[in-house]
């Protein structure tokens, strides 16, 4: 009994130690994004967007855009891809052997016709079945092809048809901004050794979109998605800029991410059995190059925008999250060796260990110190006042990291222009501790569990109203 | 108990340390918001008052001098930026007509070219090469060799134009400063120069001390200019011991410019262990052999690089009427370019 009560004592005092580690590394990173940021943003306006627009400079570019039963919003979301301002694009809809009328509606709204069209790499994937051209828009193409039962599997497809230097993966279910593709375009022109940049995705869900186009942008009215909102300002704005300054960029979302294709197919392409592929492939390419000498940088920039449609749904919100933990896990273990290592420079030995050891255990570990107070108070072991010191401790810090974000976004972009919504994003920041980041975390017990046990995974298959719904 | 009140003395500390935090960053974003929309209320009203006075002045109706008096002191480099944005999009007599209505506050725009931050030290660049160029092209070249190469390349692309062809031979020898940016990119700036500038990119082309990447960059711009000059000298380039840009940005050439008598050199470049050379070999070779050479294609159809075996279907698809590609075209399933032999036939149909 006594080792048991040392134990406890130990798992508390670890726990204790942890929390102020973690949340010092994120704050750690948030100054640091908050430097990068505003350098990023004086050096915005000496980008003439229209002037590179206007020049035969930038590299033409493929849009791949796998859709697995996408019929209510491909329509939709091809339409707006195809009024993006970009002098050499094509775009590539996928179609992953759907079971719904997505082919169908596609074949409707575009006047596809069968073309002959053949691939110009060894990219594996689940055999293509037709390739189709719109007869009204010659930069529109359609692969229809087997179902290969992940998103990773249709993006090699894809791949193998890629006749551009430059390929953008983007979601079905992604607007993106008409400016968007010469933005993310930059880093490759500013740096030829750039072999990805990812762009930043801003939720949809409140917001009114017409003719494609984001307008009149506003916090969602599901509080769930509110909180989403909040999420990705964190994420993007703080977190990833953060990493990007720090060289240790290992996430280029899949619904918004440019590569450079030769590098992508000598990489070997999409990892399939992936449902984290966006990750995995990030991470492989650190990997292929710092294991070749090649000269290379990955580029996270927060000008180019993709908005996207979240879940205002308990299930399919859990769905994703433990689909995204799933792949976090997955991909950290796939490459494990990188752990610690110099060889991988400040991916090895700094965002590596941050992934594996925080976001990747520390759901679990908040789990455990939940369970571990409460026990501690039942015991005796653990005055309630200390305890709710150290939940108070805990909350107030991730507090501090959401509404530094906030700040981030005024400084620098201010995509929420009404008074009431920056006051609500500072109600968020406080309730969002209450609740949902425990339920965030169970959910991510579960995606790392599912990654342990082995659970086949598949397309994330998501409810939507469409980009026209309010 | 020494322990326990160590930890809530911890405890407490990050708390307040916390919520300090909070408090700042609240701050900040409440304070900036309140900045941003003052700012944006002063810039809007400034604008107001000059748009109807900047538009006569466009028309005629009105003089530079006089719309001076509707800028305060403090909002000179305001209204710089402001008349800026109209400059963009125009050229000639408009543009010298906007640019003497900025002129009065241009020194203290050029002030910036010694600021710290290099990205104000490239705004200002870009604005006085829209607006004053005639009167700071010295220091224009000078920030040709600015420590920043945001700041430099600025420079370039200011320098590199149609009506300044002088500065030519300025740009072209600090291209191996921008040898970190993409080919295709810096090529275009050199395009943007224009025929006026041919023959120093001639001369830089053919320039054996300039470094091979600089050269090849010269090249795909002579391509866009389609300097048929340039043909004799990428070929005498092609060799296998060359730099691999270089080898393709002159076959490349050749393919768009060259003539029979550059066959030879490119031919023996079409067993290139290289997927680069081989494929831009391959689709000059397509362009200017003679029927009877094009033979020499068809192995080519069985090219482990898809890309290869690409530009030697294109070629191959004039020779005997395509029946190489038809019967390419048939194995369907069993030879992994019957796909492209079906492409290339259904382009020609």
């Amino acid at each position: 009994m006594q080792l048991l009560l040392t134990a406890l004592d130990w798992l508390n005092a670890t726990v204790l130690i942890y929390f102020v580690a973690f949340n010092a590394f994120y704050l750690l990173t948030t100054l640091v994004a908050h430097r990068a940021l505003l350098r990023y943003a004086r050096r915005l306006k000496t980008v003439d967007v229209e002037d590179l627009l206007g020049s035969a400079a930038a590299p033409p570019i493929s849009l791949l855009v796998p859709g697995y039963n996408e019929e209510l919003t491909c329509v939709e979301s091809v339409r707006s891809l195809l009024t993006l301002r970009y002098h050499a694009f094509e775009i590539m809809f996928i179609n992953d052997g759907s079971t719904d009328q997505t082919l169908a509606r596609m074949v409707d709204a575009f006047d596809l016709e069968p073309v002959q069209r053949a691939p110009v790499s060894n990219v594996p994937s689940r055999a293509v079945r037709g390739v189709y051209r719109s007869r009204r828009h010659p930069a529109l193409w359609v692969l229809d092809k087997e179902n290969g039962g992940s998103k990773a599997d249709a993006l090699n497809a894809g791949l193998a048809y890629c006749r551009t230097p430059l390929f953008c993966a983007i979601d079905a279910d992604s607007l993106l901004e008409r400016d968007a593709l010469m933005r993310i375009v930059r880093p490759f022109l500013e740096d030829r050794s750039t072999i990805a940049a990812g762009g930043i995705i801003r939720i949809i869900n409140g917001s009114t979109v017409r003719a494609g186009v984001v307008s009149d942008v506003k916090l969602p009215r599901s509080l769930l998605a509110c909180f989403q909102v909040l999420e990705y300002l964190r994420s993007f704005l703080a977190g990833r800029v953060g990493w990007a300054e720090l060289k240790g960029t290992l996430v280029i979302s899949g619904a918004f991410g440019a590569f450079d294709c030769a590098t992508v197919v000598a990489a070997g392409g999409y990892d399939s059995s992936s449902v984290g592929e966006d990750m995995e492939l990030v991470v492989r390419l650190h990997r292929y190059c710092r294991e070749r000498g090649i000269r290379y940088r990955i580029e996270y920039i927060p000008d180019p925008v993709a908005w996207t449609e979240c879940p205002e749904e308990v299930a399919t919100l859990a769905r994703q999250r433990r689909r995204w933990q799933r792949g976090l896990t997955e991909t950290l273990w796939i490459h494990r060796r990188m752990l610690l290592r110099p060889t991988y420079g400040a991916v090895g030995m700094l965002a590596f260990p941050f992934n594996f050891f925080f976001e990747m255990l520390a759901p679990a570990i908040e789990i455990a110190a939940y369970l571990g107070f409460l026990v501690g108070i039942l015991l005796g072991r653990v005055s309630p006042l200390h305890a709710l010191d150290f939940f108070l401790a805990a909350f107030v810090l991730g507090i501090v990291l959401s509404v530094a974000a906030i700040a981030l976004e005024e400084q620098t972009f201010r995509r929420y222009p009404r008074r009431r919504d920056l006051a609500g994003l500072f109600a968020l920041a406080i309730f969002e501790v209450l609740g949902y980041r425990q339920l965030n975390a169970w959910w991510r017990i579960q995606g790392m569990w599912a990654a342990i046990s082995g659970t086949r995974g598949g397309w994330g298959v998501m409810k939507r109203k469409g980009f026209a719904a309010p | 108990m020494r322990s326990e009140l160590l930890l809530g003395f911890v405890v407490a500390g990050t708390i307040l340390f916390s919520i300090l935090l909070t408090v700042v960053f609240s701050a900040i974003a409440v304070a900036v918001r309140a900045r941003n929309r003052r700012r944006a209320r002063h810039l809007s009203k400034r604008e107001d008052q000059w748009e109807p006075a900047v538009l006569e002045v466009l028309d005629g109706a009105r003089t530079p001098a006089s719309v001076r008096s509707l800028v305060r002191e403090r909002d000179g480099l305001l209204f710089v930026e402001y008349v800026s944005r109209f400059a963009r999009r125009v050229r000639g007599k408009e543009r010298d007509l906007l640019a003497e209505l900025a002129a009065p506050w241009l020194p203290r725009l050029a002030q910036r070219l010694t600021y710290r931050d290099e990205a104000t030290r490239a705004r200002a660049v870009q604005t006085i090469s829209l607006l004053g160029l005639g009167g700071y092209a010295g220091r224009l070249v000078r920030a040709l060799d600015d420590r920043s190469q945001l700041v430099a390349m600025a420079a370039a692309r200011a320098l590199a134009s149609r009506e300044r062809t002088e500065f030519a031979p300025q740009v072209l020898r600090r291209l191996p400063r921008f040898a970190r940016w993409r080919p295709s990119f810096v090529s275009a700036m050199l395009t943007e120069m224009g025929p006026g500038a041919v023959p120093d990119l001639l001369a830089a082309f053919a320039d054996p001390g300039q470094p091979a990447e600089a050269r090849a960059i010269v090249a795909d711009a002579l391509n866009a200019l389609h300097v048929l000059e340039a043909a004799d000298i990428a070929a005498e380039l092609l060799g296998p011991q060359r730099n691999r840009d270089l080898v393709a940005a002159a076959l490349r050439l050749l393919r768009d410019l060259g003539r029979p008598e550059h066959v030879a050199a490119v031919r023996t470049l079409l067993t290139s262990p290289d997927d680069m050379v081989r494929t831009a070999a391959i689709a000059a070779f397509g362009a200017l052999a003679s029927p009877a050479e094009l033979e020499l294609l068809v192995p080519a159809l069985d090219d482990p690089s898809h890309w290869a075996a690409l530009e030697a279907a294109r070629a191959l698809r004039s020779l005997r009427n395509g029946a190489e590609l038809r019967a390419l075209a048939q194995r369907r399933g069993n030879h992994p370019h019957a796909t492209i032999a079906a492409e290339v036939l259904a382009e020609s149909a």
